[in-house]
């Protein structure tokens, strides 16, 4: 479209097809997330040795992050709700961005494990805030795109970090690399401001934009709120154990990539320059296999099999995957490590994917947030579990060298496959699923 | 681990002493004492002496083991390890709980006693030094990576006595015992921290294997790679051989 002048006007010129930059700044909302919380994980090993802290020690501090996230995704999601999501996502950013400039000031492991508990407390707003924004600004045909764009930005930022973190590590110190990230907030807070309004309220909307997203709404939302369900009811269910499990049983394997592979791959005698590959590709791999779990999924759903055979063998295919970490205990070479990792991060990834739909495939929309509720504090707990184990083996263990970490990792490659079973014989069709308590799969 | 190259001995010496005193203050703080194994052997000598001019540390509450030490050589021998303790840090220095090896008389009685006082608790520094042949402790290449015993007896190489014979320990290799009492690398790896004195220009291929090598019972110091808090000191010309992006991969900041 050729202008000929830029002519001031009170009506600045709409941009097209504005909910996709706004789609874009969300990435780079969790973009900027996952690069904050990774700087600890790849500075941990330099900073344990540093600070004298044993693997129990830093298992402390991940976890005093995993506590304040774990509750503050239930707290913020209400908080957004309430203020609104061009604030709500203003006072996260801002937040967790101050408390990684602050953590450049942490002085030991009280103030370390302090420090992380506040940044989980602010991150844990992007999620709930981001599917918020995405609710307000996408048709429901797009919302799926929408969440995968922001969602893909936790890859990506994960894969990111250590190009970024490290350089900076080594030339300044570690308290420097707590900056930047830091300050990446700031700037996307400045595009924030500038570009978020709802889009009723947008000045840079056009017309026809919002016109579309004005037809998307649906007439009038049902006043009438259906009873929630109860807990006691829930729980009685087979098939809210098998979404719990499904959950529980497979985060901790993430977190342990996420959080401890640096520290796992010096134990393999790899030093962390030399093995940046190991650390952005399994980040990479999980991104494919979230896309790959939803599209098989709906592919095979396509292909005329029922939901509960087309989500299963996503699951089946993920169970058997994430065994492929059990062969690293037999090499240190970086490139087999790196490779069986990705494999496995990719199966984790597709069997994730299916454990947050299980909720909504199995419950009545009333009853869908609990159980993703309690799936997510399943987690939580399980991977807190995890933490004080791998800190506690992987310490009791040091002196096997390349060896310390076999049985943690031999136990990660076994209780997504433990989960695997257990979801098979837990989420059937049943008895209560002829009385309409849980949806036919 | 954390590689530091250093002008000479001396600076590498100042420094790695430096950071010695001040794992033994923070281990005296937060437990009341400080376990530490100590390395001998001509590559430790200046680290010794710039450790024991170290300020304000109360070597009382340091309780010392030592690496190894020679089978059927009596203390008197100037190149006992026990004398090479005695003379140049315990005497020089208040402390006085230390355990020494005593391999002259009955070594495997030695081994076990030691050996069990030292795993009684964990070990927070370990100095450690790394031998002509990559040998670690007296863990002469291929060494024993899996044995859990706190001390073993090992049998000595060619190589490694003919290194003390260039160190002029010995004055000639025939008078080099052949076997010693050897802290197992199990038990070293056990250590909080390990801080190794590596100078000299005949420890440079050692170094190389060490760093840019596989990890191997045939480099049996290339196993301090896996350490979670292990300082690698050396001079310009111990680390002549070493690649820059071996460096690089290593630094600290």
């Amino acid at each position: 479209m050729p202008l000929t002048a830029q002519t001031p006007s009170p009506h600045p010129r709409p941009i097209p097809s504005l909910r996709w930059w706004i789609g874009v700044l969300l990435f780079a909302s969790t973009v900027i997330n996952y690069i904050d919380r990774q700087t600890l994980s790849i500075l941990a090993p330099f900073l344990k040795q540093q600070y004298r802290w044993t693997n129990s020690d830093y298992a402390a501090i991940a976890i005093a992050f995993r506590i304040a996230y774990s509750i503050g995704q239930t707290v913020c999601g209400r908080q957004i709700d309430r203020v609104g999501t061009r604030l709500g996502l203003s006072i996260s950013v801002t937040w967790y961005s101050i408390v990684s400039l602050l953590t450049s000031l942490a002085n030991g492991i009280l103030s370390f494990a302090a420090f992380r508990f506040l940044l989980g407390a602010g991150e844990s707003a992007n999620w709930p805030g981001a599917s918020k924004a995405v609710s307000e600004w996408f048709p429901k045909r797009e919302r799926g795109l929408a969440a995968a764009l922001y969602d893909s930005g936790s890859s990506v930022g994960g894969a990111i970090a250590p190009f970024l973190i490290l350089p900076v590590y080594l030339r300044w110190g570690w308290r420097v690399a707590f900056v930047i990230p830091g300050v990446l907030g700031f700037f996307w807070l400045i595009a924030w401001r500038r570009l978020y309004h709802l889009p009723q309220d947008h000045p840079r909307i056009s017309p026809a934009e919002l016109q579309m997203l004005l037809d998307d709404k649906p007439p009038t939302e049902s006043s009438v709120a259906k009873p929630l369900p109860r807990w006691r009811d829930l729980l009685r269910l087979p098939q809210t154990w098998g979404t719990i499990i499904s959950k529980a049983f497979t985060d901790p394997v993430w977190f342990f990539v996420t959080d401890w592979f640096p520290i796992y791959l010096i134990a393999k005698g790899i030093s962390l320059k030399s093995g940046l590959i190991a650390v952005w590709i399994p980040f990479l791999a999980a991104d494919l296999g979230n896309f790959f779990g939803g599209g098989v999924s709906g592919y095979l759903i396509r292909r005329g099999w029922s939901l509960g055979a087309a989500r299963k063998a996503l699951v089946v295919f993920g169970g058997f995957g994430v065994m492929l970490l059990i062969p690293t205990i037999f090499t240190v070479n970086l490139y087999l490590i790196t490779l069986l990792f990705a494999l496995a991060t990719f199966s984790y990834a597709s069997f994730s994917t299916i454990a947050n739909v299980l909720p909504t495939d199995l419950f009545a929309s009333e009853a869908v947030a609990s159980v993703s509720g309690m799936s997510g504090t399943g987690a939580g707990i399980g991977t807190i579990l995890a933490f004080l184990l791998i800190g506690h083996y992987s310490d009791a263990r040091q002196s096997a060298a390349t060896h310390s970490f076999d049985p943690i990792v031999i136990a990660a490659g076994l209780i997504p496959f433990i989960g695997m079973i257990l979801v098979l014989l837990l989420v059937r069709n049943t008895r209560a699923t002829d009385r309409g308590l849980v949806r036919r799969i | 681990m954390i590689v530091r190259v250093f002008e000479d001995k001396r600076s590498l010496s100042t420094a790695a002493a430096d950071q010695a005193a001040n794992a033994i203050h923070h281990a005296i703080l937060d437990r009341g004492r400080a376990r530490i194994v100590v390395a001998t052997g001509t590559s430790q000598l200046d680290f010794l002496d710039a450790l024991v001019a170290a300020e304000k540390l109360d070597w009382q509450k340091v309780e010392l083991f030592h690496l190894d030490e020679y089978v059927g050589l009596p203390i008197t021998h100037p190149a006992s390890f026990r004398k090479y303790l005695l003379d140049r840090l315990i005497h020089k220095t208040s402390m006085r709980h230390y355990h020494l090896l005593d391999a002259n008389a009955a070594p495997h009685e030695a081994a076990l006693h030691v050996g069990q006082l030292l795993s009684s608790a964990p070990v927070d520094i370990a100095f450690a030094g790394i031998g002509e042949n990559a040998h670690l402790a007296f863990n002469d290449p291929p060494a024993d990576f899996q044995t859990e015993a706190p001390y073993l007896i090992v049998n000595l190489d060619e190589a490694c006595r003919r290194q003390q014979v260039g160190e002029a320990w010995f004055s000639d290799i025939s008078e080099v015992p052949r076997q010693a009492i050897s802290m197992s690398i199990r038990q070293i790896l056990k250590a909080k921290e390990i801080i190794a004195v590596v100078p000299d220009a005949r420890k440079a291929l050692a170094v190389k294997l060490c760093l840019e090598g596989e990890i191997s019972p045939l480099v049996p110091a290339s196993i301090l790679r896996t350490h979670p808090a292990t300082t690698l000191y050396l001079d310009k010309q111990s680390a002549s051989l070493l690649s820059q992006s071996t460096l690089a991969m290593h630094a600290a900041t």
